[in-house]
């Protein structure tokens, strides 16, 4: 898929990256992400998991 | 044209997860109340509140929609040419049903959405990869059925017989990596009235995103086509 249709796309491994960066932050994400920002409070607080908490559990992922 | 397609695909993924979050909003968040108010006591910190929570929904589903349309794009460009159905709005279709089964439904069968309340905190990284595996197989599964089915097709096998097949044996290969699977976590005493209800909506809101999908990213390109050929 690469090479798919002719050329090259090099852009496809960057927006890949991207999809499941976006996919880990809204479904697993549990202050790992926000931890360069806010240290070691990122775990406590939770605000990824908190925020899409209601989504994480409708969209089947496991949760508590 | 693979960035097109990309494009499309994130277009109908935010557009139907817009949708489906609207659904979960109305028909999920209620159950979700429900399992927090028996919950209440034993509940995770509470940093953000119940409105914002709600709110945060919408975005994950919308999200959650954009992140698999964008993953559907790339996957239609892949697969289109050797598609059988007669038409992009036909595949289109036919590949979010495929993903709706392989990516989420088929791993529900096992193991099915939990309410809040249910899930042991302590194991949820295991849970999680175990739930990341199932995914991954499901959707194995479903692509490998597809190809042995055109295998047989261009073979020549007759319809009733391929796709009985093919059925019986995803059914075969499934019940098999279930079976070996761990069991899905146990929501002993928790109210069977407010399971049944929450997975229920759990169901349809990954039914709307999916239809939703597969009906706009096909009406994309039905335009795009008959653009080309006026």
């Amino acid at each position: 898929m690469y090479r798919a249709l002719g050329r090259p796309n090099l852009w496809l491994l960057p927006a890949l990256a991207l999809v499941l960066l976006m996919i880990f932050a809204v479904l697993f994400d549990n202050g790992a992400l926000l931890a360069p920002l806010l240290g070691e409070a990122a775990g406590k607080t939770n605000y990824l998991h908190e925020f899409f908490h209601d989504g994480r559990h409708l969209l089947g992922v496991p949760g508590h | 044209m693979l960035g097109t397609y990309l494009g499309r695909g994130v277009a109908a993924g935010l557009l139907a997860g817009l949708a489906a979050g609207v659904f979960a909003y109305f028909f999920g968040e209620p159950h979700v109340d429900r399992a927090l108010a028996l919950e209440s006591g034993n509940a995770f910190n509470q940093v953000v509140d119940r409105p914002t929570q709600r709110l945060g929904l919408v975005v994950a589903v919308a999200l959650y929609g954009a992140s698999v349309g964008a993953v559907f794009g790339l996957t239609f460009a892949s697969l289109r040419e050797r598609m059988a159905a007669p038409d992009d709005w036909s595949r289109s279709l036919r590949l979010s049903a495929a993903l709706f089964a392989g990516l989420f439904f088929l791993p529900f069968l096992k193991y099915p959405a939990d309410p809040p309340g249910t899930g042991d905190p302590s194991d949820i990284g295991f849970r999680t990869v175990v739930y990341l595996v199932t995914v991954a197989v499901c959707a194995g599964a479903v692509f490998v059925a597809w190809n042995v089915a055109r295998t047989l097709r261009e073979g020549g096998t007759g319809t009733p017989a391929r796709q009985a097949l093919v059925g019986a044996g995803l059914v075969a290969v499934l019940a098999a990596f279930f079976f070996a699977m761990p069991p899905a976590t146990s929501p002993a005493g928790f109210p069977g009235d407010v399971l049944w209800d929450f997975r229920m909506s759990a169901v349809g809101t990954q039914a709307v995103l999916w239809a939703g999908i597969g009906a706009v990213f096909g009406a994309l390109c039905e335009r795009t086509n008959r653009k080309g050929t006026a």
